[in-house]
């Protein structure tokens, strides 16, 4: 069920399901559980005093084969936030029956099929991105470690960005998803899968002009080499205008993997396999590029990944990753990135970690044609006894050159980052914290220059996480598993609770 | 690339118009309650097991075979350790719990490292697990839905399950030793041995003060 706005009738229809849990609890005494986690955050902003209230509680409750699970979501900015007063409130469900061999859920769930060439949704609490599916599925397991997936359901994408969100799909309300997938291992060192997706859209001009997906992957698993693909083929018409598109991509990669060494390399080729940038992705098609960053997802796209790592003497672990993603043109917009890593355990008390990151990016941040940055950074971890002493320092070394407004200046500056960090046990983390940088080019930071900031985790117990942060974070732009936006700046305290019912 | 600017449509301006604003502090404060009768109620239930239940999951291993924790309970108790690529600690875990995981395995003990890395890095994961040569279940959990059910925050996190599905004892972080008192914790919760085994031992026993008296 979607739902921004709750009426007082759906908040009884939530108390009345609680109270439902309850009963049943009581009914069934022991061979009933119920857990679940609660998420509660508070923001206090130094400038004008303005608030945020947030809070995620996800209840499961279970009976034998039997389970129930209830998500409650509340985002509340107050008035003079710096976003637009945007309230969020969504009130989800789920009902399953899982007896051996078989799986029946309606409601919210989230399940990707293959490595999400076709469909992949999730919820990604630490980056804020919620991709639910909500309807019926299904799953079979059958011999040969075979499994099919069934399922039919409503998509829904909901994406937060600068301290307010939007729901993708909010428009296109009868977005309908049905989908079909089979893995199976009919030898013990081969894997085959097959799947189809079909997806139909209120903005489609027709009843026919549905979109759908037809995938397939294959793995090789033999001794120390590994060798795998997925392929996707899209058919489907361009949204609200009409008109056939097509579309494939596919990604292949190998690797070998001996003892205290592994080699793997990636190639992915990604050509009109999801809408267009700015309609929601049903997929998520893997990028090669490390720090996650994606061009233009599953629609013009080729890259190629390599990573090695060994452990060439014992408490010494090394590791190289080289990443390159680019448009079909190979001119116009591309990620490149290099970063190699270091670590070593020196006697029974110290750590140490050293990196250096480099990275170029062209055509990704609006604004800048090309940012090239070079990221040395060192870890040291000391260990004594219950106390645990963690240095970590960064300096990053800039060049940038804007689109706007002179093309072809460039600006040259630097992003330091250091942070100390002293830990009592599993129950107490203090931080404090330093970044900067000397030269706002693309007044990215509301001309700040200088974000400190004071962190202390408490353990309160095995159930209960307190954290307060007070001070400055940077934001910016930032990115994981593709998916890119644009985090707002803030100065002011957070405090968030989170609980384990 | 993914940038979406916010923006208030007019549909969510209409059904904000419509929202009844009186019922929002009651729905806020009847959730506050329904939060805090939950922990109380946990804590009454905990009072009286004595120990949290831990949920149950069905998850898929890097070979691709299902398996279930009430399947491994049957055998042992279950030490399940969070862990991602990058979490350099839990790899320093997972790597120091491997004699006490060989020493302890005959007896029904199992381990499980709980994979949280994302689809994308299921090939890295393979080569990376492979590599190491880990004797244990390494299961994806690529949706991180036992993360979340489990609470687990930072990482590693592992919990100890009983044989009765019970979390007996959680461990957070990791730093050299920390793996003695582990399999310590473990030892108290393996299933007795077998008269056979125990005969056994005893035998053994024997056999080593004998060689002592000598």
């Amino acid at each position: 069920m979607i739902a921004q706005q709750r009426s007082s009738a759906e908040w009884v229809i939530l108390l009345r399901y609680c109270s439902l849990l309850f009963l049943t609890t009581a009914v069934f005494g022991s061979d009933f559980s119920i857990q679940g986690s609660n998420r509660a955050e508070f923001w206090g902003y130094e400038t004008n005093w303005a608030t945020h209230i947030e809070d995620k509680l996800d209840l499961i409750a279970r009976y034998g084969d039997f389970e129930g699970e209830l998500g409650v979501f509340l985002f509340e900015p107050s008035k003079h936030s710096p976003a637009p007063r945007k309230s969020l409130r969504l009130l989800d469900y789920a009902l399953a029956y899982s007896p051996e061999q078989l799986e029946v859920r309606l409601g919210r769930f989230f399940t990707t099929f293959g490595q999400g060439l076709t469909l992949r949704t999730y919820a990604d609490d630490e980056f804020r991105h919620y991709k639910s599916l909500h309807g019926l599925y299904s799953r079979f397991h059958l011999p040969l470690a075979s499994e099919i997936m069934l399922l039919a359901g409503r998509l829904r994408d909901v994406f937060f960005q600068e301290n307010t969100y939007k729901i993708m799909n909010e428009l296109d309300t009868t977005d309908q998803v049905l989908g079909a997938n089979l893995d199976t291992r009919p030898l013990n060192f081969l894997t085959l899968g097959g799947r189809y997706v079909r997806i139909n859209r209120a903005v489609d001009p027709t009843p026919k002009a549905f979109t759908e997906l037809f995938g397939g992957s294959a793995a090789v698993d033999i001794g120390p080499v590994t060798l795998g693909g997925e392929f996707a083929w899209r058919l489907g018409t361009k949204p609200g205008i009409g008109g056939r598109e097509k579309g494939f991509g596919y990604l292949a990669n190998a690797s070998l993997a001996l003892t205290g060494f592994s080699l793997l390399g990636q190639f992915v080729d990604y050509t009109g396999l999801g809408f267009p940038e700015g309609v929601y992705h049903y997929n998520d098609p893997p990028t090669p590029i490390k720090s996650g960053v994606a061009i233009n997802r599953g629609v013009d796209e080729r890259g190629l990944g390599v990573t090695v790592s060994g452990s060439p003497l014992a408490g010494l672990y090394l590791e190289g990753e080289l990443g390159r993603l680019f448009v079909h043109d190979d001119s116009s917009a591309g990620v490149l990135e290099a970063e190699v890593k270091g670590r070593y355990g020196l006697g029974e008390n110290w750590n140490w970690e050293v990196k250096f990151n480099h990275m170029l990016q062209k055509n990704i941040e609006l604004g800048t044609y090309r940012r090239v940055t070079d990221r040395p950074g060192v870890l040291v971890n000391f260990l004594t006894g219950e106390h645990t002493f963690t240095l970590e320092a960064e300096m990053g070394w800039v060049e940038e050159q804007p689109t706007e407004p002179v093309p072809g200046s460039i600006w040259r500056y630097h992003e330091p980052l250091i942070s100390f960090s002293y830990g009592f046990g599993a129950r107490w983390l203090f931080t404090i914290g330093w970044q900067g940088v000397d030269m706002d080019s693309l007044h990215r930071y509301d001309n700040q220059k200088s974000w400190p900031m004071f962190e202390a985790v408490w353990n309160i117990s095995e159930r209960n996480v307190l954290r307060l942060r007070i001070g400055a974070e940077k934001g910016g732009y930032t990115c994981s598993g593709g998916v890119c936006r644009y985090e707002a700046p803030f100065r002011g305290a957070k405090l968030q609770l989170i609980s384990q019912i | 690339m993914d940038r979406y600017k916010g923006r208030i449509g007019a549909e969510h301006k209409r059904r904000e118009a419509k929202s009844p604003k009186h019922f929002n502090l009651s729905a806020i404060v009847l959730f506050c309650c329904l939060f805090f009768a939950l922990q109380t109620f946990g804590a009454e239930g905990k009072e009286e097991k004595k120990f949290p239940r831990a949920p149950e999951w069905s998850l898929k291993d890097i070979n691709g075979n299902e398996v279930k924790l009430a399947q491994l309970l049957k055998q042992g108790p279950v030490y399940m350790l969070c862990w991602d690529l990058p979490c350099v600690n839990c790899i320093a875990e997972l790597d120091a719990l491997v004699p006490v995981y060989d020493s302890l395995k005959e007896r029904g003990f199992q381990l499980v490292a709980l994979s949280v890395d994302k689809p994308s890095d299921e090939a890295r994961v393979r080569g990376f697990v492979k590599s190491k040569k880990w004797p244990y279940i390494v299961v994806l959990d690529q949706q991180q839905k036992v993360k979340k059910a489990y609470n687990i925050i930072i990482k590693p996190t592992a919990v100890l399950i009983n044989m009765k599905g019970e979390i007996v004892f959680t461990h957070i972080g990791y730093k050299k030793g920390d793996e003695k008192r582990i399999a310590d914790e473990i030892g108290k919760w393996l299933p007795e041995k077998s008269e056979e085994e125990k005969a056994g031992s005893t035998e053994s026993q024997k056999q080593e003060d004998k060689k002592g008296g000598e």
